[in-house]
């Protein structure tokens, strides 16, 4: 068993010196187009993961994504503006102390975003994780929906609907995939800790998992902190990865976005929020093509079709939701002895190469 | 500045405004009912409905009264497909499936009507016979503000009848009360789940007509506000309930009226009102104000 | 059956990758937004930017190839797609409709050096600490103050305000107004209502605003079709008095929705129709009106104005080198466009005048006065 452990830790790190190769490649090499789809990947993936936690591994319901990552990223903004771009900027009303001459460096900023979304998760979560199901997924998308209404009329904190901008685009492809990087190995060392056996206790059957004596509204309360300020980093990267926010950017359709991704990928399976997350965010950009000409397809508009991109991708959405109904992954996670079973079933000609399911 | 006349007005407003969200919330409420879903496509449906009208009245010249029958037939065939294309392939997966399923068709229904239509906003017919404003004194009415809650209660009691004397109505009930156990019964879960999305599709037509009327324009993006609205005011009658769904648009409709009325310094904050009442409502009453005991399939 | 369906899915992903097109052609990119809440914006920008490519269609003696990228209303979005509109090869970019995409583009076109000049974006803060920003329009510091002037001088004493509150250029402008208002003795705003843009009920606000008694609404809308249902829905409770607002509401929807209601509505715009500004007025009209069979809004001229200015930088930058075709670009004085004359002031916004039109029963709109800088 320490063996196969042994050439696991010895492949992971390899995987990650190849990562981090093809990284620095990406960032010296491909265009700004290519590195800024690739800092969107991890953004991405830090979201993706953090809203699997709440709903893949803990059954909660939640749709107030955006929410939390509006707090992040209206931190980090308004901590990391310049303060004399802050005084520019804030054309309408002036900026209310002490935001208006505090500037913090970026990854404190990013921590204290994450920590305010925290905060304010558990303020949402008291009420609203004793609501069931549904219930719970109204509820916190109405407090994501009340954030930002909240955001789009405080003019004298957040410039309401002119937004903020010149926010310094630190977020560099080492920051993203740093910060994707650290929450995977958490939110695995996480699940596989006891707390996370708890969560997935209570995801599979509350009343059991209470009767086996574990606290539902603190698991939870936890579970829904740790996602909200996970989120929050996220926004956080967002904002600085964009370089302007403003409310229209937290709309529901983010959080459903972020959905897309944890569904597609397999709910409770990290490496399919992972691969998920690429897909959809690199499928989406590949598919800009079809708004503009395509000189091949005789009956097409010379100048494109505006739009067309986005009715392919959700036509593409359905029909993986259709035919891979627990997601591309299900439960199931990618792991070497999981490729290496693979490999030898294949080395050996066996018919049933089925992966095992692996937790 | 709160005469009598200006008091007159604001509750019709108000009953005008609730009664259209009660409307569209009926058909969130019978779908939620028998399937569990929350149908987030019902907005979207509601203004594909718009666009058929627009063409059937502005383009094709036809006579509102055709117009009106084709397009809540049309709606109604286009929410039961969806059910068929969709949602029905996944019964049997796990409840989030669906739900991402419904975003995925909401999606591809409001892009595809940006890309047949064009994202500019058009102007909804208007006919004479329901749009003019009538006048009581001071007080103006809009002759439809009269016309939706009648049509409200009409269906309203059209459905209620369904539900409970008829055997459609049974059946209904009988899924959304236990799914398996209806269909070892007997019942043909199929065709009962298909004729609630038919019925709801057919009153997001309906709905979707007197709202074009009142507000006068159509735009791919504008199932989306009284998609939300009126889902929360499901939940805040009690979601599968169709009379908590009523009491539900009716108090959304009068809140929002009625806090802007007294309040116009809060006008800003308007679409947060309904959110929170909803939270008060659903921490005191966790099901909704005329929801039932919890019925969670373990 | 699960495998093919995957192997198809990688394979649709895969397909669209074009072969490289002709290099012969010099590329300026049009960022607007072509799907989402402001597309009617791009969708009346982009007659006016493929009107221009049509009727001008090179420049160094190369074919100009315009190059779309929807940025699909959402600043987010925005910047993937203006990172796509740079990763093609664009010298230069246009637009977009609605300041705040053109903010977050802003913050692109900055970092890769390119650009970029909007027709219609009025909102100050887009090209301030952005130097790679031009716009041939006014800026609502100076429509605002223009709309408070005229105003007072319509004798306009008890002002409502409707504002929709999620858009930038509508709080902005509102500001402005009231700035300027503030001087001048016997004027007051005596209500402001505040809605989303997805609103679409007014009676509550408009119950409140009526209750004031006023004189005028100002309607503060992102785009004509709010300022119509409100008219519509105002006129249906009673109101009879007059109506005004921004430029935004010079767009064919504002009397198509409103209809009847619209009438007498008074708005700022950037030019007049009737009153042919320059010799290339009349050029870019005989060309629309056979093309499109309508009326030009002030976007689509606008539009067609921002193509023609960048042209002629880049004519006279004479190559296709970026910070040349931006010293050219900011450089422009006395540019003679089909809406007007354009120069550009020191913080790369124009200097023109604004002229004030007003709607007619029947949905034509007529001059009504203008007021230079």
């Amino acid at each position: 068993m320490t063996k196969v452990k042994k050439s696991s830790m010895l492949l992971s790190c390899l995987l990650l010196a190849a990562l981090v190769g093809l990284l620095a490649y990406i960032d010296g090499s491909a265009s700004n187009y290519i590195v800024r789809i690739t800092r969107l990947c991890a953004i991405n993936i830090v979201l993706a993961l953090s809203m699997n936690l709440v709903q893949g591994f803990t059954g909660i319901f939640s749709l107030g994504h955006a929410g939390f990552m509006a707090i992040g990223a209206y931190t980090v903004a308004l901590l990391t503006i310049p303060v004399a771009k802050k005084e520019t900027l804030f054309m309408l009303e002036p900026l209310i102390a002490p935001f208006n001459t505090l500037t913090l460096p970026f990854g404190a900023a990013l921590l204290i975003g994450g920590l305010l979304s925290a905060a304010l998760a558990f303020l949402i979560g008291l009420p609203c994780l004793r609501l069931r199901g549904d219930y719970l997924a109204i509820a916190t998308l109405g407090f994501s929906e009340i954030i930002r209404i909240v955001i789009t009329n405080a003019q004298s904190l957040t410039n309401g609907a002119q937004g903020l901008k010149s926010i310094p685009k630190t977020a560099n492809i080492w920051w993203c995939y740093g910060i994707a990087l650290a929450v995977l190995v958490f939110i695995s060392l996480l699940i596989s800790s006891s707390f996370g056996r708890a969560l997935k206790a209570i995801r599979e059957d509350e009343i059991a998992a209470e009767s086996m004596g574990i606290s539902l509204l603190g698991h939870k309360m936890l579970s829904f902190m740790l996602s909200a300020f996970l989120a929050g980093v996220g926004g956080g990267l967002y904002a600085s990865y964009i370089g302007t926010i403003g409310p229209d950017v937290f709309q529901i359709s983010r959080t459903y976005d972020i959905l897309m991704i944890v569904v597609m990928g397999g709910m409770g399976s990290i490496s399919g929020s992972v691969v998920a997350a690429f897909l959809v965010t690199i499928g989406q950009e590949w598919l800009r093509v079809l708004d503009g000409p395509l000189p091949f397809l005789p009956f097409w508009p010379e100048n494109g079709v505006s739009g067309m991109r986005m009715v392919v991708f959700s036509i593409l959405l359905l029909i993986v939701i259709l035919f891979f109904r627990n997601g591309l992954f299900g439960h199931r996670e990618i792991t070497w002895s999981a490729i290496g079973r693979r490999l030898s079933a294949l080395a050996g000609h066996r018919k049933d190469g089925e992966v095992k399911a692996h937790e | 500045m709160f005469d009598l006349t200006r008091v007159l007005q604001t509750l019709t407003d108000a009953l005008s405004l609730g009664s259209l969200y009660a409307l569209i919330a009926i058909g969130y409420t019978m779908v939620y009912g028998v399937l569990r879903l929350i149908n987030f496509a019902h907005g979207e449906i509601f203004m594909i409905a718009m666009y058929i009208v627009f063409y059937g009245i502005s383009l094709f010249t036809l006579p509102w009264y055709v117009t009106f029958t084709v397009t809540i037939l049309v709606t109604a065939l286009l929410g039961t497909l969806a059910e068929r294309l969709a949602y029905r392939p996944l019964r049997s997966a796990p409840r989030i499936s669906i739900l991402v399923s419904a975003i995925g068709v909401s999606y591809f229904l409001q892009n595809l009507a940006t890309v047949i239509f064009g994202g500019r906003p058009l102007n909804f017919p208007q006919i004479p016979l329901f749009t003019d404003v009538l006048t009581f004194g001071d007080v103006y009415i809009h002759r439809l503000s009269l016309i939706v809650p009648i049509v409200t209660a009409v269906l309203l009691l059209m459905l209620v009848f369904l539900i409970k004397r008829t055997r459609t109505g049974m059946a209904m009930r009988a899924v959304a009360r236990d799914y398996d156990a209806a269909s070892l019964m007997g019942i043909d879960l199929n065709r009962t789940i298909a004729i609630t999305f038919f019925i709801g599709s057919a009153l997001a037509g309906v709905g979707a007509i007197m709202w074009g009327m009142k507000y006068t324009r159509i735009s791919p993006t504008i199932g989306a506000m009284p998609g939300i609205k009126c889902f929360i005011a499901a939940v805040l009658g009690g979601i599968g309930n169709t009379a908590g769904a009523v009491l539900g648009g009716l108090m959304i409709g009068f809140i929002e009226i009625v806090i802007v009325a007294l309040f116009p310094a809060l006008s800003g904050y308007r679409d947060a009102f309904a959110f929170i009442v909803l939270i008060i409502v659903l921490l005191v009453k966790p099901t909704g104000l005329l929801g039932g005991k919890t019925t969670e399939k373990v | 059956m699960k495998k093919i369906l995957a192997l198809t899915l990688a394979l649709a992903l895969l397909c669209p990758t074009l072969g490289a097109l002709a290099e012969a052609s010099i590329k300026i990119g049009i960022f607007e937004p072509m799907t989402g809440a402001t597309a009617a914006g791009g969708a009346m920008e982009k007659e006016g930017f493929d009107l221009a490519n049509e009727l001008y269609p090179d420049v160094l003696g190369k074919k100009i190839e315009l190059v779309y990228g929807d940025n699909k209303s959402d600043r987010a979005e925005a910047t993937l797609a203006a990172q796509s509109l740079v990763d093609k090869g664009v010298i230069a970019v246009l637009g977009s409709y609605a300041s705040g995409l053109s903010m977050a583009g802003g913050e692109v076109f900055a970092e890769e050096e390119i650009p970029a000049l909007t027709a219609t974006a009025t909102n100050p803060t887009v090209t301030l600490d952005c130097e790679w920003y031009a716009r041939i329009c006014f800026i609502d510091p100076f429509q605002g103050t223009m709309l408070a002037r005229y105003a007072v001088k319509n004798e306009y004493k008890k002002i409502a305000i409707m504002r929709e509150k999620d858009s930038e250029y509508a709080v902005g402008l509102v500001k402005y107004f009231q700035d300027e208002l503030a001087n001048h003795e016997g004027f007051e705003v005596v209500e402001v209502c505040d809605f989303m843009n997805k609103d679409e009920d007014f009676s509550a606000l408009l119950g409140a605003v009526l209750a004031a008694q006023p004189d005028v609404i100002f309607t503060s809308v992102s785009y004509a079709d709010k300022a119509a249902q409100i008219m519509r829905q105002a006129r249906a409770l009673g109101y009879e008095g007059a109506f005004f607002g921004g430029d935004t509401l010079d767009a064919p929807e504002l009397y198509s929705i409103a209809g009847e209601a619209a009438k007498g509505a008074v708005f700022t715009t950037f030019y007049d129709a009737a009153q042919p500004a320059t010799e290339k007025t009349s050029e870019f009209l005989d060309a629309y009106r056979s093309k499109y069979g309508k009326e030009p809004a002030a976007s689509v001229i606008m539009a067609y104005d921002a193509y023609l200015t960048m042209r002629d930088a880049i004519e006279r930058a004479g190559s296709t080198d970026n910070e040349a075709i931006r010293e050219a670009l900011f450089a422009t004085s006395g540019f003679v466009g089909a809406a007007g004359t354009i120069t550009l002031s020191e913080t790369h916004d124009a200097v023109r005048p604004v002229v004030f039109k007003e709607v007619q029963a029947d949905g034509t709109t007529i001059f009504k006065d203008m007021i230079e800088p």
